[in-house]
């Protein structure tokens, strides 16, 4: 009964792994997704966004940071599709820049909480006990504070940088992650599979791991979703403090803070990166509404139930 | 008012696209007539309920028409329906933990139908406002035709439970109180659907008696839905069988169950276990159920009928109209005309799904044999020292020596249930054992600590009290046991929807034993395929998601797992609860075959007596906890000394028609505060003063033993007649 025996079974072969791909895009789950308006609304959205992030700044002719004070504040035009600056920086560069700062920003602290929350509640709700009430106290604690006053308070005493936003928001989110596996668990850990396994004399850890974990990762994925869009947003907003990206770094909250004295002259300024900000959250959010109704046909038949 | 639905058409549309539910259902209930619409799930009985009612969202009816006193109910606008609702037809659904709302008193609910019955139309919003302000059971006299409803349900003291919450009440209990609300609107046709599935068969004959009653009482129709022929039979004047949305015959009860005509209905009785001899092979319905695709040109069972010609896929068949009223859609005369055992012989030779086992004829005497054994050499569970045969072969596999188990109920959960904070006494000093090849059944009413029982002995709990033996040495629970105690303990759970893991195939499902007990790659690939033939199951069921598969498929691999690393004794928790009759007999089957292949021991749990009698060898009956009764099936189950047992044995309902017993008065008493003396005597017919103080002892009758004190009384009477 070693870790052996899990290795060889947790590790398919590339083979195995092609097979599984394609059992599951043939499967009904795969038809729900491709034709649930929020997931193709939400997604092309995201993906758009993605491209744009990872393509853009290769195609971009100019340099997101170089001042050209010659070219200061010009109103769109072909050349800058979004105009320049104060420092006749083009506006389109920056924005393609801040797409990668901030979904960078986003997938790694949602990354982070979302290794934290999991892990603390699955261990919180198979334990039990005073593990349970333990770790359950620390989720409290966590979520009695506002995360954006938390994380302000942190990216504060840490002082204003990038990495320091990324490490705020990292430790305020995990709690509802927690939450929302423990309660799952709970409800999981009970079913007789899990009981079957135990019988055969499967060791916690990798009863947790190859029974609970499986069962429980729907919502977290919603929610972690969800949140890729919240985060930007609230990085966004650390930065226009000042407590995040410092300038001349492209990021979309410093350039609503610089935009902001030429809001009437030049609002192309503010409302280049507003607008790729609500681009961003709504696309998250309606995907992760969308994978909801796919992953949790629960909430779906709730719905149903409240509007009749 | 006379219920007529005539060619109902119902369907659903989903994402993989259309499933046809009722595919032209004709049928009628008079006013005052009880009928039963009997068959297997997915049949689209609960459709067709439903859409008499119209709920039928989200399923569609596509054609059809359902008349009621007159009224097409599929053209009529939401005004008439209301009204109707509120009135004349009522409706009670299968599970009463969701239809009851659980944030008002039942008095509060029960007064609400009232109130609807009273004036339809009135739409309660305002006065949902002013609920705080007024006691919802109102004005003096609403009280009382609440009390009176509650009593007429049977709830025993109503005055003390009117203003109590859903939650305080058993699950009989509240399917008696949606009864109550139903029955508020003096409705003319009550349909009930599967109203009693959920319970036990002691409520259930209770609660089926007082629908009997409220028919002859006010002349009420009943359209009661079920896939339990016994149920129906009981109570029913006529009953209607449906297969594929398609009713295929209908009769008066007794016609119907003495001589039915259709291939499928001889079929479905058939499998009833108590119409085989205990131990016999079961007859099974060969091929698959329908699944919702549109309906063949010709007859819906031609993929399973044993009769079945070129023409009947081709030709529509049609509705023949028999003596005594009763109809059949067959147009084949030798099927319809067939009796009972030749179609016995004609699905036995069918092959069930699957590489079909090499049944040897001769062995079936063996299980006959194992039943003699058995009873001989059990002996009282109090003085388990002598062993007739004494050798080492005879040892028992599996011992239980004083037993007990015991929960804190400070636990906050279970706290809140029982709202006390005593010890709970599941398993109170049990003492049996169980030989390699034998069945023991152990038999009781839910909470009677059964299964309580079953998880001590599997070691998913450790007993607070007693031991318990595997191979003669002492185990505790599964933590703690070896690896090869480990494996000579398998469990086969009750629902098999959640005894497998949805996100692992059933090979990954079936290979996790072998994996834990240090299997290689290659031998478990083999040894998976080797159990899945077994379970007769073909190879390619290892690749599969446990969704893929049907109830029976999926309690066939759980019964495969716990078989993977060979273990002596099966722990069987309800295996058959979950699943049609038709299943239930090819699964039961499958066990009786893998006993005899493999020389299991099987501890069979079920609240189910007639699936008991034809699998075990030796009964044991519990009641809150203790046990009452223990000895061979083939004398406990046919000439009981103790009452208790005598009682449930009266509460099966009997397909054959003839009147079934009134069953158990009330229900078990909370295990926290159990009565003194005899344990049953609250509910004992031939309780007297001595029962309430005297505990009894174990009493020999015959080949059994009995703990009552009047055991010997009842023996002698049996043998009087
Ligand atoms: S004999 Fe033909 S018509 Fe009759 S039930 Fe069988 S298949 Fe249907
Ligand atoms: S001891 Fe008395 S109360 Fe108990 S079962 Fe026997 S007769 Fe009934």
């Amino acid at each position: 009964m070693s870790e052996r025996h899990a290795d060889e079974h947790t590790w398919r072969s590339p083979d195995a792994v092609l097979e599984w791909l394609r059992e599951r895009t043939r499967s009904q789950f795969a038809w729900s997704l491709r034709t649930n308006p929020g997931v193709r609304f939400g997604g092309t959205l995201v993906c758009l966004l993605a491209v744009v992030a990872v393509f853009g700044p290769l195609l971009s002719p100019y340099d997101p940071t170089a001042q050209a004070l010659e070219a200061r504040l010009e109103a769109p035009s072909l050349a800058h599709p979004l105009g320049t600056d104060a420092l006749g920086r083009d506006v389109a560069t920056r924005i393609v820049h801040g797409a990668r700062v901030s979904l960078a920003l986003a997938v790694a602290a949602t990354a982070v909480r979302v290794v934290i929350g999991t892990t603390i509640g699955l261990v919180a709700g198979y334990l039990g006990g005073l593990v349970d009430a333990a770790l359950m106290r620390l989720v409290d604690i966590q979520l009695a504070f506002p995360g954006l006053v938390l994380a302000l308070v942190i990216a504060g005493v840490l002082g204003p940088s990038l990495r320091n936003v990324m490490i705020a928001l990292s430790v305020v989110g995990w709690a509802s992650y927690a939450r929302v596996v423990r309660g799952n668990v709970l409800e999981v850990k009970d079913r007789p599979f899990v009981e079957a396994a135990r019988l055969y004399g499967t060791p916690r850890r990798r009863i947790a791991r190859r029974h609970l974990l499986p069962n429980v990762i729907n919502p977290v994925v919603v929610l972690a979703t969800m949140n890729l869009g919240t985060i930007v947003l609230t990085a966004a907003g650390l930065s226009f403090l000042g407590l995040g990206a410092q300038p001349p770094t492209p990021e979309w909250g410093t350039m609503i803070a610089g935009g902001r004295e030429y809001l009437r002259s030049a609002p192309w300024l503010v409302t280049a990166p507003g607008i790729a900000i609500m681009a961003t959250v709504i696309g998250f959010n309606v995907l992760g509404d969308g994978l909801r109704d796919v992953l949790d046909p629960d909430h779906l038949e709730e719905r149903e139930r409240r509007r009749s | 008012m006379r219920l007529d639905v005539s060619d109902l058409h119902v369907r659903f549309r989903t994402r993989s696209g259309a499933v046809h539910a009722v595919n032209g259902a004709s049928f009628a209930v008079d006013s005052g007539e009880i009928v039963g619409l009997v068959g297997e799930s997915g049949c689209g009985k609960s459709v067709t309920a439903r859409s008499i009612v119209r709920l039928e969202d989200p399923g569609e009816i596509t054609g059809g028409s359902i008349e009621f006193g007159g009224t097409d109910l599929t053209g009529a606008d939401d005004r008439t329906l209301r009204r109707l609702r509120g009135r004349e037809l009522a409706m009670v659904f299968q599970d009463p933990e969701t239809t009851l709302n659980p944030t008002y008193t039942v008095g509060e609910q029960i007064a609400e139908a009232l109130r609807v019955r009273r004036d339809p139309d009135d739409q309660p919003f305002l006065r949902e406002l002013f609920a705080g302000v007024r006691s919802r059971v109102g004005s003096k006299r609403t009280r009382k035709r609440v009390l009176e409803l509650l009593g007429e349900v049977g709830i025993p003291r109503p005055e003390d439970r009117i203003d109590d919450y859903p939650h305080q009440f058993s699950g009989g209990m509240r399917q008696r109180v949606m009864l109550a609300i139903a029955l508020a609107r003096r409705p003319s046709l009550l349909i009930a659907d599967e109203p009693t599935t959920a319970l036990d068969t002691t409520t259930q004959a209770a609660i089926l008696e007082r629908l009997a009653t409220l028919n002859d009482e006010y002349g009420m129709g009943l359209l009661l839905i079920s896939h339990d022929l016994g149920v129906v039979s009981q109570l029913c004047d006529r009953i209607v069988v449906m297969y594929d949305g398609v009713v295929v015959e209908s009769g008066p009860t007794r016609e119907l169950l003495s001589s039915p005509a259709h291939p499928y209905t001889k079929a479905l009785l058939g499998c009833l276990p108590g119409r085989s001899e205990p131990g016999e092979t079961l007859p099974t319905v060969g091929g698959s159920p329908p699944d919702g695709s549109p309906p063949p040109a010709g007859c819906v069972f031609v993929d399973r009928c044993p009769f079945a010609r070129k023409d009947c896929r081709e030709d529509s068949q049609p509705t023949l109209n028999l003596e005594d009223g009763r109809t059949v859609r067959c147009d084949v005369s030798d099927a319809r005309e067939a009796d009972l055992e030749t179609m016995r012989v004609a699905t036995a030779a069918d092959p069930i799904d699957g590489p079909g086992p090499d049944l040897n004829p001769g062995d079936r005497g063996r299980t006959a044999a194992v039943a003699v054994d058995g009873g001989v050499e059990t002996d009282s569970p109090t003085d388990s020292t002598a062993d007739p045969s004494g050798s080492a072969v005879d040892n028992p596999i599996l011992e239980l020596e004083g037993v007990t188990k015991s929960f804190r109920t400070t636990d906050a959960l279970v706290d809140r249930l029982l709202g006390t904070a005593e010890r709970l006494t599941a398993v109170d000093d049990v003492s049996l054992e169980l030989r390699a090849g034998e069945t023991l059944g152990l038999v009781g009413e839910s909470g009677c600590g059964k299964s309580t029982l079953a998880r001590v002995i599997a070691g998913l709990e450790s007993p607070t009290a007693g031991t318990v033996r595997l191979d003669g040495e002492p185990v505790d629970d599964v933590d703690s046991r070896r690896d090869d105690q480990l494996a000579d303990v398998g469990v086969v759970f009750q629902n098999p929807g959640t005894s497998l893991n949805p996100k692992r195939t059933v090979g990954e499902s079936l290979a996790e034993p072998l994996l834990e007990a240090g299997w290689g790659e290659r031998r478990r690939d083999e040894r998976v395929e080797e159990l899945l033939s077994l379970v007769e199951l073909s190879p390619e069921y290892a690749g599969r998601y446990p969704r893929q598969l049907s109830g029976g498929q999926l309690q066939r691999v759980a019964i495969a797992r716990a078989l993977a690393v060979e273990p002596a004794v099966l722990v069987l928790d309800e295996p058959t609860a979950a699943l049609d009759v038709s299943v239930q007999a090819t699964v039961l089957n499958l066990l009786e075959r893998l006993q005899r292949q493999l020389d299991l021991a099987y501890l069979f749990v079920s609240h189910d007596l007639e699936v008991v009698r034809h699998v075990a060898d030796r009964v044991a009956t519990m009641y809150l906890g203790r046990l009452l009764e223990v000895g061979p099936a083939s004398q406990v189950l046919s000439e009981p000394a103790h009452p208790y047992t005598a009682a449930l044995l009266e509460a099966i309902p009997d397909s054959e028609a003839t009147a079934g017993g009134a069953g158990l008065a009330g229900e078990p008493p909370s295990p926290t505060d159990p009565p003194s003396g005899c344990a049953f005597h609250p509910r004992c017919p031939m309780a007297d003063d001595d029962c309430a103080t005297v505990e009894p002892t174990w009493e020999t009758v015959g080949d059994a033993s009995s703990r009552c004190h009047y055991a010997d009384e009842r023996a002698d009477e049996h043998d009087e007649n």
